[in-house]
């Protein structure tokens, strides 16, 4: 570049269950579920000393889990070499591998993994809503939550000016996430009608940080010091009050 | 953008908001209505006497349109368009209307009364947010004006008009409008074979616009065109081959090179500098050298380029495609900064399907 040589910074993306896969890792829903960090997957009546040492995922902000780094990878792609590790004469245990399984396919620092926008906006926008749903489910039954889910729909599409786009239409997603995120106020107030009070006010209050955060996950300007550690506060804010609404 | 439609009234009188939003929709109407009529042409799934027969007639109110009601205090009547054959329900009729309308989008509509006053519609486009001030605008505009019709010699005027039309267009859709300032006989070829693949348009499509504006218009034969796409295969950024269960670009780096290059001499190069666990950007202080790390970690604080690598599963048939871009410019995930390493077969979460892919 302009007659010098630079250093290549490789960063990996895609969805999660892919990037998990080309790394080693077992995926989301293996014991420690996380490519960056060692938190465990969830508390049982067994696994508290696992719980204690490497971290619990359901304590948001608190999880506590050790970060994973590059000498990590480099050795389970030293150890399964040959074969994974559910192939292997004597298999690792869960607190050997940590849940890398595989040779990874690319060494990388696990602080240059990040999923695609995408998956992060549509993903946990369709999260929020769904966990309304379940709300409505958990406390009045099947059929209430088919005409809330189906209100829901109404409201995103007449209220917020949503309409179902197609994935292969060039349409992923637009703007779509960030309209149904400037009126989540309105996915709350119908929440209120289907939902006992305590539920919709814990679901509203979860839901605020998640509208400071959208709009950072796809934007493409630098971002400010302060901006980074507000994104930071927010959200462990969000997933701190969502994992307090549902539980 | 922002795209209102307002009426340039020719009769003051008439020109209050309230008035012009209800006097809209019937005048929109009947004006499109009239139109067809006066034009026909039979539907494909109507017989040829059905299509001679006069179209029945259908009243339309000026405020509110059910099919019983009687004319409007103008005399408007509106004929069924072509293809209609009964009238739409009052519901159907303005989500048709409005359909037809936002698919032909006319630039300007006259409607005639029955006491021969004449209104005139026009879109205009009022941008949300100029780029520049109205003073800058008018003289680019007016520069580019005046740097066309050097190079066409056309009248100023046709030539001021015409570059109001493309700046007011470009404006709507968020583009720059760029004028020659030297006279070009002819697009280049690889912008043409660009524009195809870009645009998926077929060699026949081509050759049938090129045979409409006629070969003068400097669109290239069919030869032409493929022996540009031959030259511009056998390039080193673009070189591909297959596996049997995928195709993928031999050189990579050569692509990403060319990508690089390209931004540098459009002055597109961002840099970005890495940041630290605090959050705060560490600055570029050493320089880097080859015998650092080709298999380790670069160091922070070395200039670097930052690369995407990623898969996207999705498209008409179900393959996934490996993606390379760079971050190092404006617009990283928009497709056309992105390099197509390579398609293979859907099966991405399976290790052994990736390990495959990965040999390449």
């Amino acid at each position: 570049m302009h007659g010098t040589r630079r250093a290549v910074r490789l960063i990996l993306t895609g969805d999660v269950r892919f990037i998990s896969t080309w790394v080693g890792h077992g995926g989301p829903s293996s014991t420690h579920p996380c490519v960056w960090c060692s938190v465990v997957l969830r508390r049982t009546r067994s696994n508290g000393a696992r719980v204690h040492s490497w971290g619990d995922i359901e304590a948001g902000s608190q999880a506590g889990g050790t970060l994973r780094t590059l000498e990590e990878y480099e050795r389970a792609s030293t150890r399964f070499t040959e074969t994974g590790n559910a192939r292997r004469e004597n298999p690792l245990t869960v607190e050997d591998h940590l849940s890398i399984v595989n040779r990874p396919l690319l060494l990388i620092d696990p602080a240059h993994i990040a999923p695609a926008p995408p998956h992060l906006t549509l993903g946990k926008t369709m999260s929020v809503l769904w966990l309304g749903i379940e709300a409505v489910y958990f406390y009045n039954g099947l059929p209430l939550a088919h005409v809330y889910a189906q209100n829901l729909a109404h409201l995103l599409r007449d209220g917020n000016g949503v309409h179902p786009a197609p994935y292969c239409g060039g349409s992923l997603e637009g703007r779509a996430c960030n309209k149904i995120c400037e009126r989540l106020g309105l996915v709350s107030s119908l929440l209120s009608k289907y939902a006992p009070a305590a539920a919709s006010t814990r679901y509203s209050a979860a839901c605020d940080p998640w509208q400071a955060v959208l709009p950072v996950l796809n934007r493409t300007s630098a971002a400010t010091t302060n901006e980074v550690a507000a994104f930071q506060r927010d959200t462990a804010r969000f997933v701190d009050k969502m994992t307090g609404a549902f539980p | 953008m922002n795209i209102t439609w307002t009426a340039t009234a020719t009769h003051t009188y008439l020109a209050t908001p309230s008035i012009n939003q209800r006097c809209f929709v019937p005048c929109f109407v009947s004006y499109f209505c009239y139109r067809s009529a006066a034009t026909p042409a039979p539907h494909p799934a109507q017989p040829a006497s059905a299509s001679a027969a006069p179209p029945a007639l259908l009243f339309v109110p000026a405020t509110d349109c059910p099919p019983t009601s009687p004319p409007t205090r103008d005399g408007l009547q509106v004929f069924s368009p072509t293809g209609v054959d009964v009238p739409p329900s009052p519901s159907d009729r303005a989500a048709f209307w409005n359909h037809h309308l936002a698919a032909t989008r006319p630039d300007k509509i006259q409607v005639k009364f029955k006491n021969g006053r004449i209104r005139t519609y026009e879109m205009t486009f009022e941008p949300r947010k100029p780029v520049v001030a109205a003073r800058q605008m008018r003289r680019r505009i007016g520069y580019a004006s005046a740097a066309v019709t050097r190079i066409l010699g056309l009248e100023p005027e046709l030539i001021r008009a015409a570059m109001d039309d493309i700046c007011r267009r470009a404006m709507h859709c968020g583009c720059v409008a760029v004028a020659p300032t030297v006279p070009l006989s002819a697009l280049p070829v690889r912008l043409q074979t660009q524009f195809i693949i870009d645009n998926n348009v077929s060699g026949a499509l081509f050759q049938k616009l090129r045979l409409l504006l006629w070969p003068a218009a400097g669109l290239a034969s069919r030869e032409r065109l493929r022996a540009d796409r031959a030259l511009a295969e056998a390039e080193e950024p673009h070189v591909a081959g297959t596996n049997g269960g995928g195709a993928y670009l031999l050189s990579p780096r050569a692509a990403l090179q060319a990508t690089f290059d390209h931004a540098v001499s459009k002055k597109q190069f961002l840099e970005r500098l890495l940041r630290g666990a605090d959050g705060r950007e560490i600055q570029v202080t050493t320089s880097f050298s080859w015998e650092d790390s080709p298999a380790t970690l670069p160091p922070p604080g070395v200039p670097d380029v930052q690369i995407c690598f990623g898969l996207d599963k999705g498209g008409v048939r179900s393959t996934c495609k490996a993606v390379i871009s760079s971050c190092n410019q404006e617009h990283p995930s928009s497709r056309g900064n992105t390099v197509l390493y390579g398609v293979f077969p859907t099966a991405k979460d399976d290790h052994d399907a990736l390990a495959a892919m990965a040999s390449v």
